[in-house]
């Protein structure tokens, strides 16, 4: 039937589609395709109607007042995006961490390897008389590599626990403090560490700490063997 | 101000007025923008200026971060309607919704405003329905003086995809809303 044909054209030309010639021809000679378009152009017309209601929507007059003492009572804005800032920041705690690090003493690497005990080759003879002596009680095993290769029977070597405070208290402090505030948005500590002079640390006197400039030393590759006898194999 | 004021850069301290003015215009020229945006959503015309408040605190809070400052309405635009999206997903089970009826010369009788309203709620539950893309199509479409070409321009998306997304948007209302014409003439 032909109003099957052109029904969804003629439908779709009701949602603002262009209609064919085709389906326009026949149109104009089917009445009842003609009833279907228009009820089709009254759903958009109740459609149209409810929109209509939002266009003519307005906010207060006061609104735009009130608007800007909400953006005013709301958080400022960082001066800089926060790319930038997040930059900063993660620069700002790697300095930190650097200077900190640096100032620390270092743990000794003593490594205590627990082999039988060996007796001297001589011993007085009132020594011989005393007992001997106790072995020393094995140290407590905070490694678990080292409970591995204890279970494999190899070589135990325990390396001296690091030390469990690796900041000095007056310095964690002071990091917290400006972690919090870099975290909270104060554009000042970032400008500060914006100012950060290579050729010397800056102190940062509220927060009792001295940032240092990074020092990074060149890197010296020693030469691979056989290399000098490649170099004249390439020269020759 | 806090101690750290004096100490602010020079530059700082200027960049910082000059966005703060440049902020301000903007309010003013979208602030009807982004309450249309947010009323299309949440039809309450109290929440609607809550949520485009919140999106100008929000705005202002990022404006550093928007680099080409001639797409701030396409950018408010975006942050209103998430906003109010996320406000009516919230208050999903709203039942009172406030509707604006245009008055028409004569006032209407009682019966007829409420069938009004009554049609007028059976349009917006269908539009509330539609996918997220083609709801904010046909929302922004609807308020006043955006055509296609603003349409896209505010959503930053090719004219013809405003236009595929409208045409959808009416072929599924129209689908849904179909029966209300069937039984008893509109007008």
């Amino acid at each position: 039937m032909a109003c099957d044909r052109f029904a969804d054209r003629i439908r779709a030309h009701a949602h603002g589609a262009p209609l064919d010639q085709r389906a326009a021809a026949h149109l104009a000679v089917c009445s009842r395709c003609r009833a279907m378009l228009d009820g089709e152009e009254r759903v958009m017309r109740l459609i149209g109607s409810a929109l209509g209601d939002l266009a003519a929507a307005r906010p207060a007059p006061d609104f735009v007042a009130r608007a800007r003492a909400h953006v005013d009572r709301a958080p400022s804005a960082s001066p800089i995006g926060a790319w930038t800032l997040a930059a900063l920041v993660a620069a700002g705690a790697l300095a930190l961490v650097v200077a900190v690090a640096g100032r620390l003493p270092r743990a000794p690497d003593r490594v205590v390897t627990h082999a039988a005990p060996t007796m001297p080759d001589t011993k007085p003879l009132e020594s011989a008389r005393q007992p001997a002596p106790a072995p020393p009680a094995a140290p407590r095993i905070p490694d678990r590599r080292l409970a591995t290769a204890s279970r494999r029977g190899g070589p135990v070597a325990v390396r001296d626990a690091a030390p469990e405070v690796l900041v000095p208290p007056h310095e964690r402090q002071a990091i917290g403090r400006l972690f919090t505030s870099l975290r909270a948005g104060r554009p000042e500590v970032v400008s500060m560490l914006m100012n950060l002079r290579s050729n010397g640390g800056v102190p940062i006197e509220p927060l009792g700490v001295t940032v240092a400039p990074l020092r990074v030393d060149p890197l010296v590759v020693p030469a691979l063997p056989g290399s000098e006898a490649a170099a004249d194999k390439v020269e020759k | 101000m806090n101690e750290w004021a004096g100490r602010w850069p020079e530059t700082l301290v200027t960049a910082d007025g000059r966005r703060d003015a440049e902020f301000e215009a903007r309010l003013r020229d979208s602030s009807s923008l982004a309450f249309s945006i947010a009323y299309g959503v949440l039809r309450n015309r109290a929440d609607a200026e809550e949520v485009a408040q919140d999106a100008f605190a929000k705005a202002f809070q990022r404006f550093g971060d928007l680099r080409d400052r001639d797409r701030f309405r396409s950018w408010l635009t975006r942050m209103a309607w998430r906003l109010a999206i996320d406000r009516w997903r919230a208050d999903r089970r709203r039942t009172t919704r406030e509707q604006v009826l245009v008055s028409s010369g004569t006032p209407p009788s009682t019966e007829e405003v409420a069938a009004a309203r009554e049609r007028s709620a059976y349009v917006w539950q269908a539009i509330d329905q539609l996918p997220e893309k083609l709801r904010l199509v046909i929302v922004l479409s609807a308020i006043e003086g955006h055509d296609t070409r603003a349409v896209a321009a505010l959503l930053d998306i090719p004219e013809g995809t405003v236009k595929s997304r409208l045409f959808s948007a009416r072929q599924i209302l129209a689908e849904r809303l179909r029966w209300l014409v069937t039984d008893s003439p509109i007008e």
